[in-house]
């Protein structure tokens, strides 16, 4: 069966992909597929994830314009605190977690 | 009719979600560009990958999320968790579109007025009420809890919120019920407050272009129906429920003891007059027994036997009270009935004060009462027929504690009794 990731864990990861690069949340939700096999992710949660994590502190956005007709995208990237924690998560914290979360998402 | 196009349903999925999201208007006005962008992107991939149009947004869609499951997260993102899972399932921050539906106005007036009642109540039981300390702090908190509720619902309405719909029209309801008991159980009167209700906010509460104003809002669950019912009953049953109660920080007939003694004095076998003491010791007294507002307390009327002519005494002059440092004496009455011969003395409170005339209600200062001390109550009684009494008096010495609860004993001459714990008589007194 397949199932989501808990929000802590879903935090945990769009942390992991935001330590990598800038990115906005369809981008986001794009790499987590792309991260676990078999995910079923409904793509709305990344965004009360990356919220969640820009009122900690951990993550800060801001809006770029992509041209005439196309919505506005928010990009994310991490703060230094947020590179902290990461760094401090790294490797058995954020690991772990992905780990437990891929263990879930597994039949 | 118009079907709505694919960029309308990609944004109103995104309205459904944050209209169950708990978020500021700012908040929310960024989360309706960035979550309707990533819908766009997606039909747009859709689209590319083959799909028709209307496949392609039910597809986006579909792939976003439940609109319940998204607005609970996104509040718990903005929110504490607390927050999230109490007032953020009740009032999520979202103004309703459009204009405001007929018996909108005239509910949230409703809502208005009875939170500043429920408001002024608030204040009201902690600045007139005489409850006991606990009693008090279990009656604010009903109130504060039916206050917030309703406060809530005023603004919950205002954002198209079903829950506060339901609540008006579960507070008209109990209005008009207790309007019609009001009515028809005696004593009848007649509710000003719930006529009124009756007539301007009851069809307004249940007029149903308010009800599908607010259809489209998440339904009214057991939690919230509880809360709703709960928060009601509060408000209207704070006070009897508070006083009703036991509060520990208040003294009990276990704390109080009390010894009747009844001296007479005889001629040819009749007794002509005595002497009834009674003796009062607190092992505690009451905390703050009247609250926080400070005052005075009175006690039950008993009163005197109007038929009992021949045997009533007043209590005048030269009746030998003692008055001595320390001592207290209380104000008594006798009574007798003419069936049984029994006669009543109810001692109604003793007081720093010597009271010397007959009235019915004494007041008392229960912060003059102190612990482990004695308290001395005599009162002299003389016949009025020089041959004295046919038959030997009995006195009942009552304390009553505030009408909460009493100490009594019945003593006839030559005895020395200890009182007992009493239930409050009935209305009227034990005499007929």
């Amino acid at each position: 069966m397949e199932r989501q990731p808990a929000g802590r864990d879903l935090r945990c990861l769009v942390l992991d992909i935001l330590g990598r690069r800038e990115a906005y949340g369809y981008e986001v939700a794009e790499s987590l597929r792309a991260t676990i096999e078999g995910l079923d992710l409904a793509e709305g949660s990344v965004y009360p994830a990356l919220r969640r994590l820009e009122r900690d502190g951990l993550a800060s956005g801001h809006w770029v314009d992509v041209g005439a007709d196309v919505p506005r995208r928010r990009y994310y990237s991490l703060t230094p605190k947020g590179l902290a924690v990461l760094a401090s998560r790294r490797p058995a914290g954020q690991a772990a977690a992905a780990r437990r979360t891929l263990g879930e998402v597994r039949p | 009719m118009r079907q709505p196009t694919p960029a309308e349903r990609l944004r109103g999925h995104v309205d459904r979600i944050l209209d169950r999201a708990s978020v500021q208007q700012s908040d929310r006005e960024e989360l309706v560009e960035e979550l309707y962008g990533h819908l766009w992107q997606r039909w747009q991939d859709q689209l590319a990958a083959g799909l028709s149009t209307d496949a392609a947004a039910d597809a986006a869609i579909a792939g976003f999320g439940e609109p319940d499951r998204l607005g609970r997260d996104m509040t718990a993102a903005y929110h504490s968790r607390l927050y999230a899972s109490t007032i953020g399932v009740l009032l999520p921050v979202v103004a309703a579109s459009g204009d405001k539906p007929h018996g909108y106005g005239m509910a949230r007036l409703f809502l208005f007025l009875i939170g500043a009642v429920e408001a002024l109540t608030v204040i009201g039981v902690l600045v007139l009420n005489r409850l006991t300390p606990v009693r008090m702090l279990v009656a604010e908190l009903m109130m504060l809890a039916a206050v917030s509720v309703t406060v809530l619902a005023y603004r919950a309405l205002a954002r198209s919120q079903r829950w506060a719909v339901v609540y008006v029209k579960f507070l008209v309801l109990v209005y008009v019920a207790y309007c019609v008991v009001q009515v028809f159980v005696p004593p009848t009167t007649i509710s000003i407050t719930g006529f009124l209700v009756a007539i301007f906010v009851f069809p307004a509460a249940f007029d149903s272009r308010l009800t599908e104003w607010v259809a489209a809002s998440r339904r009214t669950g057991p939690v919230a129906g509880a809360v709703i019912v709960a928060s009601v009953l509060m408000g209207i049953a704070a006070n009897p429920l508070a006083a009703a109660i036991p509060d520990p920080t208040q003294a009990s007939p276990a704390d109080l003891s009390m010894t009747v003694r009844v001296d007479c004095t005889r001629t040819a076998g009749q007794v002509t007059s005595g002497t009834v003491t009674a003796t009062i010791r607190w092992v505690r007294t009451d905390f703050l027994p009247e609250g926080f507002r400070p005052g005075m307390s009175q006690t039950d009327d008993f009163g005197v036997s109007a038929a009992s002519d021949s045997y009533v005494l007043p209590n005048a002059p030269p009746f030998p009270h003692g008055l001595e440092d320390g001592v207290v004496a209380g104000d008594w009455a006798y009574v007798d009935a003419e069936a049984g011969k029994s006669a009543a003395v109810d001692v109604f409170m003793l007081s720093s004060t010597f009271f010397d005339t007959g009235v019915d209600q004494i007041p008392i200062d229960p912060g003059s009462i102190r612990a482990d001390r004695d308290y001395v109550g005599t009162f002299g009684f003389v016949s009025q027929d020089p041959t004295g009494l046919p038959d030997d008096p009995i006195f009942r010495i009552r304390y009553d504690h505030q009408g909460r609860w009493g100490v009594q004993a019945f003593a006839t001459c030559g005895q020395s009794v200890v009182g007992q714990p009493a239930t409050p008589d009935p209305p009227g007194g034990l005499l007929p």
